[in-house]
């Protein structure tokens, strides 16, 4: 699958695709099973009628909220705060976009933007990188095993990508990070599970962070991965991992403009000698 | 050859064949090619270790556990036929080959010497006496074999093992690696030879060639090894050692020496043959290069090698060809680092600069890592290269079909069904499609 490589993990808790298939096809056929459906007060018509709203009021309920998402960020930011990594933080009001600000000793202030899952345009795209941050960072929080977590940050990155070189934004995030309560469990297991610390008595594996591209001109945009930015060694140091090694676990992102189009390769990183790569064919 | 005859097993063999049924074995060389068939016990029959298809795996063996005579000290004793029934049951496919002995039982007769040592037949030797052992089931208490003559010559032996791998009805699979082997055995003994090479293995010279050249390159990487890796553990990696050999053949030695170390590099990390092709070019180790240095890791890889590349400097002058300084100086610290991680074992620790501690096969993995991706650009530069060429190439070709369509169009004009009106609108197109271009 395109782009699983561009995160360190898998989802092998996710069921196979032809399960997936047989509980559609039992489900649809319940439509003509009127027997069954008489017991539960339903009309077949009912069914067909109502299941696409049922499936969908489902899949909102099986889903974090927003709330389990606000929960787990404060969680982190409250655990950075206890083992010095940051100086304070200040939550966002609810009804606001929800970004964080972070107060870092020595750098200012980060602005952190929680989103869902990358692959959304909403949790891509539509985002403004405040004008107090000095450093700024997407935190894509999804708990979605619809496709594998590379899949998921690449489809992301590429749409970072398109607001990166359109003309009407102006602003950029420094990184990304692509971490939740998932990460870590059966359904997510993280390669980096020997460096997690206890978080709300769970034990939470450090995030994946990438570093993006600056806005510049010319056709390199990080390719090499040379960029460097603050944050990522702040986030890493409340996970015991200390600024010699934070390089290790800090992944990048980079484009390439060429004769046929622009490249993107999303790197990461997770440990001594632990890296995957993705790289995109030019569009 | 196993040299010495027992004369007891021949002996008690001789007594069984007296009153046998023939069978027509057409791949027996002598005129009289119908051979004695006989049942026989299948804990009683020897497996042979100068068998070609497992010479990689005995090589291995005899490193691992450091005794040289291991197969030919006593071939016939416990120690050499317990080891050579362990690589024969570790083959690929061994399973697959039991359960079609359980299904169909042994469907042609294996062939043993006038000892019951097996020249054929090995592999289903030992799958049978497995399923005896295991599972007791009579069915597989006994071998059927053809017993070859008391006098066959070692030439004879090696003739018809030659015969039978060729041979459909009783072909076994031989690795690529064990038939290079046995091909260049018989390149060695035959003056070397090609055309009598080919005709013993039934091949073309073409064929054997280019298995003998497969097998010097991967000589070369087991070499470099120091004796880490050996000739068995590269059996899946054909396609790389072949498109690497007809790469390098007539290419410069600085060429050589960087698309050998990156393809050696490759694959002892375990990279795809088919991405590998994608650096058969004179920059490859410049392309690995560069992936080596936006990460961490190999970045400090680098660093530890360079304290042991004087160490490595003349064992890799030997291995990959001519002197340290025909090599490019881009490509001289990929060999220094594929010589350290080839001599070192997969679970080895190594220290890298700043205290980390990280396994060989982490390293590896992260070498994967880097010459896939480097392999990834070396194929977008090749089409980036192409796109940028592609309006000359394209115009050149239209140019020249213009040409050629001036040439034809005055013998065309005299046949009969000649098309004037769709000639003259073809022509308008085309100036239409030149103007098109031109104001682009």
């Amino acid at each position: 699958m395109p782009g699983e490589t561009a995160a360190p993990c898998r989802h092998p808790g996710a069921p196979p695709s032809d399960i997936i298939d047989l509980v559609a096809a039992a489900v649809k056929s319940l439509a003509s099973n009127a027997e069954f459906l008489q017991t539960k007060g339903l009309t077949p018509q009912d069914f067909e009628l109502a299941l696409p709203a049922a499936i969908q009021r489902l899949r909102g309920s099986a889903a974090a909220g927003n709330s389990d998402r606000r929960s787990f960020l404060t969680s982190i930011f409250s655990h950075m705060v206890d083992v010095g990594a940051i100086a304070g933080f200040e939550v966002p009001q609810y009804g606001d976009d929800t970004v964080y600000r972070l107060h870092v000793n020595g750098l200012g202030s980060v602005a952190i933007i929680q989103k869902g899952c990358p692959d959304g345009a909403h949790s891509s795209v539509a985002w403004t990188a405040p004008e107090w941050a000095d450093e700024t960072y997407l935190w894509w929080l999804c708990d979605s095993l619809q496709y594998e977590p590379g899949e998921h940050v690449a489809k992301g990155v590429n749409r970072l990508r398109n607001r990166f070189f359109s003309a009407e934004y102006a602003d950029a995030v420094d990184g990304v990070i692509f971490h939740n309560a998932t990460c870590g469990t059966a359904l997510r297991p993280c390669p980096k599970i020997g460096r997690s610390v206890e978080i709300n008595d769970r034990m939470v594996p450090p995030p994946c962070i990438w570093v993006m591209p600056e806005r510049a001109t010319g056709t390199d945009f990080n390719w090499d991965g040379a960029r460097r930015r603050r944050f990522p060694a702040v986030l890493l140091s409340a996970f015991n991992i200390d600024a010699e090694e934070a390089s290790i676990y800090t992944g990048f992102v980079g484009f390439l403009k060429a004769a046929r189009g622009t490249r993107t390769t999303i790197s990461s990183r997770y440990g001594p000698g632990a890296s995957t790569t993705y790289r995109s064919d030019p569009r | 050859m196993n040299p010495v005859i027992d004369q007891e097993r021949a002996d008690f063999l001789a007594v069984r064949v007296t009153d046998a049924k023939r069978q027509l074995l057409p791949q027996w060389m002598r005129p009289q090619k119908e051979l004695p068939v006989v049942d026989l016990p299948v804990e009683w029959v020897r497996f042979s270790t100068l068998n070609h298809r497992t010479r990689a795996e005995q090589m291995r063996e005899i490193e691992t556990r450091g005794v040289n005579d291991l197969f030919n000290g006593d071939p016939m004793g416990s120690v050499a036929q317990i080891a050579q029934f362990e690589i024969l049951s570790k083959q690929e496919g061994f399973d697959a080959l039991k359960q079609d002995l359980r299904e169909r039982g042994q469907q042609e007769p294996a062939v043993v010497t006038a000892e019951g040592v097996l020249i054929n037949g090995n592999r289903r030797s030992a799958g049978l006496r497995d399923i005896w052992l295991a599972e007791s089931a009579p069915s597989a208490r006994y071998v059927r074999a053809y017993v070859l003559p008391a006098d066959t010559t070692p030439d004879e032996l090696i003739d018809l093992e030659t015969e039978l791998q060729v041979a459909k009805d009783y072909r076994e699979d031989y690795s690529w690696v064990n038939e290079a082997l046995l091909i260049e055995e018989i390149f060695d003994s035959s003056n070397k030879d090609w055309d009598r090479v080919a005709s013993r293995m039934r091949l073309k010279v073409v064929e054997v060639r280019a298995q003998y050249e497969k097998l010097q390159q991967l000589h070369q990487l087991v070499a470099m090894s120091n004796g880490t890796r050996y000739h068995a553990d590269f059996v899946a990696n054909e396609s790389a050692f072949e498109e690497l050999s007809k790469h390098v053949k007539d290419k410069p030695s600085g060429e050589a020496a960087s698309v050998r170390s990156v393809y050696f590099l490759g694959t002892l990390a375990g990279v795809n043959y088919r991405d590998l092709r994608h650096l058969r070019r004179k920059d490859a180790s410049s392309f690995v290069r560069s992936e080596f240095t936006s990460d961490p890791t190999l970045m400090s890889l680098l660093t530890v090698v360079a304290t042991d590349a004087d160490d490595a400097d003349d064992l890799l002058d030997d291995v990959l060809g001519g002197a340290s300084g025909d090599t490019p100086s881009e490509s001289a610290d990929l060999t220094t680092v594929l010589a350290f991680l080839a001599q070192r074992k997969p679970n080895e620790i190594v220290k890298l600069p700043g205290g980390g501690e990280v396994p060989v096969d982490q390293l590896l993995a992260s070498v994967k890592n880097a010459v896939s991706a480097a392999a990834k650009e070396a194929s977008e530069h090749s089409k980036d290269a192409q796109a940028v060429v592609a309006p000359i190439v394209r115009l050149t070709s239209a140019r020249d079909d213009l040409i050629r369509a001036a040439a034809a169009l005055e013998k065309a004009r005299t046949q009969k069904g000649w098309d004037a009106p769709t000639f003259q609108k073809r022509l308008e197109e085309v100036k239409a499609a030149v103007a098109s271009l031109e104001n682009l």
